[in-house]
């Protein structure tokens, strides 16, 4: 399992034994939280639990990260280089091969109101990337009108599984039955977890992916150079990303895109969103259930908030 | 007849002693050049192409020679691998095993390893001046090298002829 492979060789020696002695199934897992001093917890089918281990007379017991352990995990995410992740670490994460994103938090150090560097790092958030291929299968039909694709959004809260089902979309649409160009912004890399690149996830044959590029910039790049039917992008929210979203429409083009939250109301009441979706709006709203229901679609609205179906 | 090559022996024996330390101090000297040499092409490497460390270990094997050489690819192939315990761990395995031919001094093999130890780890602004510190000692060094083979390697030729002369005469 390639998952496998890339989740244990940036684990430190001593959890690489523990994950084999707990028989983990890396298939199952969902994410693995590092905090110095305290135990190492796992998110696994749906559910947290911290890792054991088994020490000879005293039986087991909870398995507890050390300092140690925290540079050596940070040697092998940053391929024993720090200094070549500056940037991506001043945004407080890093997207290692596979899309896996890796969330870091320490002492932060400020210079004239920027994020200069993180130090100390003390907590690791390993959120691995599953590609679930098919996970839209049920729900790609009502997201078309007729012949034409429609604008859609998809609203989950964190960890709801959003990329995920964003990735499986992009690859259905982009295939051979339904034959749209889609371009990708791919900011931080999760969607098409690019190599050199090369998208390393399946995309579908006619995906253009611009990597590790910013949302705004990205997206009109692709307008001027790619001429896609479909713009896709992860996470947006900001001004200039709607600012470019808006242009991307008045082009012709559908826009594919996912936001943090738990309900339409609640998007709604974020005031740059609001004034978005009063003028231009989405034709169809995806709701997707919280961490503890990953993947799980809730609704599907319609640009009037109206339910097209009830998944 | 046998005290003649005797003699002939114990010069050419002493003469030879003599050589080889003023050989070895041309050599240390040389080596000290080449490692400057990588230590600029690793700064290139990490701060203007922003290369990780294998990569940039792996770049320098095809520059390198001899011993370093196999340091340079082994260590490399062993961060590649990320299986192998820490970067400091690694540098100094590596060291021990590949490096025990080199003519470098405890000192300067000291301080290549507190650079294994250190680099990697923090921002590129580190990075930078871990190397220069590394250059500086290094220079130091080479200076200090320089006068000692401009002083001392023609004495230990001529340290080498005389004493196996003095030997024979003595033993005669």
């Amino acid at each position: 399992m390639q998952n496998k492979e890339e989740i244990v060789r940036i684990l430190p020696i001593s959890i690489r034994k523990l994950f084999d002695e707990n028989e983990i199934q890396y298939e199952y897992l969902q994410e693995i939280r590092f905090r110095v001093g305290q135990p190492v917890l796992l998110q696994y089918k749906n559910q947290e639990f911290p890792l054991k281990e088994k020490k000879e007379g005293k039986g087991i017991s909870t398995y507890f990260f050390s300092k140690e352990e925290m540079k050596e995990t940070m040697e092998y995410i940053s391929n024993f280089s720090m200094y070549a992740f500056e940037n991506e670490m001043r945004q407080g994460f890093l997207t290692i091969q596979g899309g896996h994103r890796i969330g870091i938090a320490g002492k932060v150090f400020v210079e004239q109101g920027r994020v200069k560097r993180i130090t100390n790092i003390g907590m690791l958030n390993i959120r691995i990337a599953h590609e679930v291929i098919g996970c839209s299968k049920n729900i790609i039909e009502y997201l078309w009108e007729k012949d034409n694709f429609c604008h859609t959004l998809i609203i989950s809260p964190p960890g709801g599984g959003k990329t995920t089902l964003l990735r499986d979309i992009i690859r259905e649409i982009a295939g051979d039955r339904s034959r749209l160009t889609v371009g990708v912004v791919d900011e931080r890399s999760e969607i098409a977890a690019s190599y050199m690149g090369i998208p390393q996830n399946q995309l579908g044959s006619r995906c253009d992916v611009m990597d590790g590029c910013p949302k705004a910039e990205g997206l009109l790049m692709l307008l001027r150079s790619m001429a896609p039917d479909v713009i896709a992008l992860d996470e947006i929210g900001g001004e200039e990303d709607l600012a470019a979203l808006q242009q991307g429409r008045n082009c012709g083009c559908k826009i594919l895109a996912t936001i943090h939250g738990n309900s339409l109301e609640e998007i709604k009441k974020k005031p740059q969103m609001r004034e978005f979706m009063d003028n231009q709006g989405f034709e169809r709203y995806v709701i997707l259930g919280n961490r503890l229901q990953t993947g799980t679609i809730r609704e599907i609205l319609d640009h009037a908030g109206k339910k097209v179906v009830q998944v | 007849m046998v005290r003649i090559i005797g003699c002939i022996l114990m010069i050419t024996g002493c003469t030879a002693i003599g050589f080889w330390r003023a050989e070895c101090m041309r050599r240390r000297l040389q080596e000290m050049q080449e490692l400057k040499r990588y230590v600029l092409f690793m700064k290139g490497e990490i701060c203007c192409r922003n290369r990780t460390l294998p990569e940039t270990l792996l770049e320098l094997e095809k520059k390198a020679k001899g011993i370093w050489k196999k340091f340079f690819h082994n260590t490399g192939r062993s961060l590649e691998k990320m299986q192998e315990g820490t970067l400091a761990e690694i540098w100094k395995k590596e060291m021990t095993q590949q490096l025990s031919g080199s003519y470098l001094k405890e000192r300067e093999k000291k301080e290549w390893l507190t650079l294994g130890e250190n680099l990697g780890y923090l921002d590129m602004e580190m990075q930078l001046h871990m190397l220069e510190i590394f250059q500086v000692h290094l220079s130091e060094s080479m200076e200090e090298e320089r006068e000692e083979v401009k002083s001392q390697s023609k004495l230990s030729r001529i340290l080498g002829v005389m004493s196996g002369i003095f030997l024979t005469v003595l033993l005669i």
